[in-house]
């Protein structure tokens, strides 16, 4: 952008500071309770709860290490729902986990990845997208082929097959060649 | 379910609203329209580098074809100019599109959102955002490739917003510095959900009394727990007044050429964001799924996980702020000006249409009227090979003339004369009625509304008629031919078959005599044959003519009647062919404080459209196209072109012709400083242009 406009927006931008602004809020549709070490309460009651059953889960099952595996489960899920990219980290991982076997998937239909990608309901279609396909015009804005319908002035017409069709050059010396024979 | 309707919006120039009251305005005009939302939304601008490659590649192919040196020259020094300024600048190409599932007829939706944005809405289909066939790629980043050939398209990344920062946003920041790195890029604001007012105000009031329980037992500080309750209350206050609530994230597709460029341009798109909002990049089939975005597709339907962010109609109104960034449009046309605030070329081309498109101009001495007149020209004239009659009265045609070597008339009181006589109309009707309105002129009177003035007309009417009819082809009597006021006394004095009459037919005779014959005031300029060559001579293309009228100052009444007989040549050749060719009429002011003459100038004015004779009215003040019959040509002409109008500003407030401008446009016309214009194109759009000009352009034009 050269100079002038630079200076231009500038200006714009400077002449916008005082104006007519909106503060943007946080997210006033969700709650975000003040936890323990920059932790949100929300995950570590999840944490605490999880723990909690997996210690009454072991206390049945493996009494000798049922502190242990109780601590681990409530880490884990602690250390899993840290969110990045506004995605909890279990679900990034899985998602690049679904991902890269979508791409072995496409690379080899036949393979396990192919496999494991149709038990996962893993569709290999999103492995190549079809611009064509994905920015088609809604219905609505679909121009109509006329020189795809055949038109009748009466249902009866239709047995004798004489209706009327568009032709795309009706002028074309080809198409009158075609009506004279 | 609703069914999905698509619309471009044509994006308007935000500094025709950049004041404090002209952007609350624009705020305001949104946020009303995004609170009647009630199904999902899309809003999408894509944006691609432009250049004026095709400008350069036109005039490349104007210059082989044209046999005319000058034009040669001309367009040698343009396409310079174009190459110096795709040098020096990085234009883009942007195009806005709205979304909206709704089951209300497209062309209602189209109008509401025209009013509420104030520009051309359309319904028509988005554009893709690539073609061909993509596959994923995951190295080294999770990426779209071009599938097969590539043929010079390039990669894709696509990022979504999760998190929107305790921000201030305006139509100046964040999203439109985002819109200025130049590179291709598209974004998407997508609005799944809209509340109904009430399920809004009970959502957030639920969420304040939840924070309410947490922080009575909490113990020590919670800042954010305190600043969220604080932002449910705004917010409630902001519903309450009127705004809805809505659900919204933002998408970005960034391209690039190869995979390192993409990289850096991803992670300068998430920099410069990030003050204002959080970006993701896609992954996996999230980034095949983020795709749809960028089409027609439900937001269900893309499927990506849920962070939306709430944001009421207010602030989503500032997310629309790509709509107020016009970029380079058509490079189809000649340059007018450069756009005040982008640095971008404005070009149009007024010709599109099978009529000719008139113009009118305003604007005080000395602003650079007759600068930017010169300029335009010239411009046709290079580039589409338009000829050009140009009429002035304060002499400085001499710069074009000069310019170009073209003959220079100088219509004069003492060395020039024009008869009235001169047949300048096919039908010996309208030419009679002609010269009638030449001599109410001359006699500073109609000849109608009163018995005595009716019987003069008819009298002055049967002369005419008696001489023209002496003639065997009206179409074919030469200026050497046509009757002298002289003869038009003589045989005006003799009509009448009772006394009375004589009587009348006598007095107007002598009447006319005395101003237009022997030693009258006028005698020299109107008596006898005219010495100025008007006429077509049998050419195929008359080139340009420039004629000037600074000599017939001093007497008003002159140099009426000399641009009317001037304009009425012009007009006459016109009838005869179909070529695109510029009438540019200055200080038109003088014909029009001449009843008689104002009607031959509508009448001219609608013969030269259907004829493709583009009329170019320029005066100092709108307000003299504006009052009584004057009207009628303001309103044939759909171009306006505002210089400063420091004074009748009143005009532009009063006037419903001037409805669509606010107060920000008229505070613009009020000071707009020297070769700075508002270009105001009739259901096309409005532009604040800087006159600019080429070096060449400067050098010949710069004593005007």
């Amino acid at each position: 952008m050269s100079t002038s406009a630079e200076a231009h927006h500038l200006r714009a931008f400077r002449f916008g500071k005082g104006m007519m602004a909106a503060d943007f809020k946080s997210h006033i549709l969700s709650r975000d309770e003040k936890g323990f070490g920059g932790i949100p309460f929300k995950r570590l009651l999840l944490g605490g709860i999880s723990g909690g059953f997996a210690y009454t889960v072991f206390r049945f099952a493996l009494p000798n290490v049922a502190i242990p595996a109780g601590v681990i489960v409530a880490v884990l899920l602690i250390v899993m729902t840290a969110p990045r990219g506004g995605l909890p980290l279990w679900m990034r991982l899985w998602l690049n986990l679904r991902g890269t076997l979508l791409l072995s998937a496409a690379g080899n239909q036949n393979g396990l990845a192919a496999e494991l990608a149709k038990l996962l309901a893993l569709s290999l279609e999103s492995a190549e997208l079809d611009g064509h396909a994905l920015f088609a015009p809604p219905a609505g804005l679909v121009e109509v082929d006329l020189s795809e319908w055949v038109t009748f002035a009466h249902a009866r017409d239709l047995d004798r097959g004489d209706g009327l069709v568009f032709v795309n050059a009706p002028l074309s010396a080809a198409m009158l060649d075609e009506e004279a024979l | 379910m609703s069914h999905v309707r698509t619309f471009l919006i044509e994006p308007f120039d935000i500094m025709l609203h950049a004041t404090e009251v002209g952007v609350a305005m624009l705020q305001a005009r949104f946020s009303t329209w995004l609170r009647t939302l009630s199904g999902e939304a899309r809003f999408l601008c894509w944006q691609m580098p432009a250049t004026l490659d095709p400008k350069i590649g036109t005039l490349d192919a104007t210059q082989a074809d044209t046999d005319d040196p000058q034009r040669r020259d001309l367009l040698i020094e343009y396409r310079r100019e174009y190459e110096r300024m795709n040098a020096t600048a990085a234009y883009q190409r942007a195009l806005c599109g709205m979304a909206l599932w709704d089951d209300q007829n497209p062309r209602a939706i189209a109008g509401g959102l025209a009013s509420a944005f104030d520009t051309p809405v359309t319904e028509a289909a988005f554009p893709a955002l690539f073609e061909g066939r993509y596959e994923l790629r995951d190295r080294p980043f999770w990426h779209l490739a071009p599938s097969g050939r590539p043929g010079g398209r390039p990669y894709w990344a696509v990022l979504t917003s999760y998190e929107f920062a305790p921000a201030t946003w305006n139509f100046f920041r964040p999203l439109p510095p985002l819109l200025r790195l130049n590179f291709p890029l598209a974004l998407a604001v997508d609005i799944p959900k809209t509340y109904d007012r009430n399920a809004a105000i009970d959502a957030i009031e639920s969420i304040i009394q939840a924070y309410q329980v947490h922080l009575a037992g909490a113990r020590g500080e919670d800042s954010r727990s305190v600043q969220r309750v604080i932002d449910c209350r705004r917010a409630l206050q902001e519903i309450n007044n009127g705004d809805a609530l809505h659900l919204v994230q933002i998408a970005i597709a960034v391209a690039a050429d190869d995979l390192d460029t993409l990289k850096e341009r991803v992670a300068a798109v998430v920099n410069e964001t990030r003050a204002w909002f959080s970006l993701r990049q896609e992954m996996g089939e999230l980034l095949a799924q983020a795709v749809g975005f960028f089409s027609a597709k439900r937001t269900k339907e893309v499927n990506l996980p849920e962070t939306t962010w709430p944001v009421t109609s207010r602030e989503l109104a500032l997310m629309l702020a790509p709509l107020g960034y016009r970029k380079l449009s058509t490079t189809d046309g000649v340059l007018r000006g450069e756009a005040v605030g982008g640095a971008y070329p404005v070009f149009h081309n007024s010709w599109r249409d099978k009529r000719a498109t008139h113009e009118v101009w305003v604007g005080q001495s000395g602003y650079g009227k007759t600068f930017a007149l010169n300029c335009y020209l010239t411009r046709e004239y290079a580039e589409n090979g338009i000829s050009f009659d140009f009429l002035e009265p304060m002499g400085h045609g001499r710069h074009i003339a000069e310019a170009f070597g073209l003959p220079w008339y100088v219509l004069s009181a003492k060395a020039t004369r024009l008869n009235p006589q001169d047949v300048m109309f096919p039908t010996l009707l309208e030419q009679v009625s002609h010269t009638t309105r030449l001599y109410e002129t001359v006699l500073g009177r109609q000849l109608s509304g009163g018995q005595r003035e009716n019987l003069e007309r008819g009298l002055l009417g049967e002369a005419l008629e008696t001489l023209y009819r002496g003639f065997p082809d009206l179409n074919r009597v030469s200026p050497d031919l046509a009757p002298t006021c002289e003869t038009v006394c003589d045989v005006l004095s003799q009509l009448g078959d009772k006394p009375a009459i004589q009587s009348i037919a006598h007095d107007l005779a002598d009447e006319i005599a005395g101003l237009c014959t022997g030693s009258g005031p006028w005698s020299s300029f109107l008596n006898g044959t005219t010495n100025i060559d008007l006429t077509r001579g049998g050419r195929n293309w008359i080139s340009p003519r420039v004629f000037s009228f600074h000599e017939l100052e001093g007497d008003p009444i002159l140099q009426a009647l000399a641009y009317t007989q001037v304009l009425s040549a012009i007009r006459r050749d016109s009838l005869i062919d179909e070529q695109p060719r510029i009438i540019a009429v200055d200080e038109v002011y003088r014909l029009m404080r001449h009843p008689s003459l104002l009607d031959f100038l509508i009448e001219a004015a609608k013969t030269f459209r259907t004829r493709r004779k583009k009329a170019l009215m320029v005066d100092q003040q709108m307000s003299v196209f504006l009052e009584g019959k004057a009207r009628l040509i303001f309103e044939n002409c759909p171009i306006r072109v505002i210089f400063s109008q420091r004074q009748g500003m009143n005009i532009f407030r009063d006037d419903a012709a001037f409805a669509h401008f606010n107060q920000q446009h008229r505070d613009i016309i009020a000071q707009l400083p020297r070769f700075h214009f508002v270009l105001d194109i009739q259901d096309e759009g409005l532009w604040y242009l800087f006159g600019k000009a080429t070096p060449g352009e400067l050098a010949r034009f710069k004593t005007t």
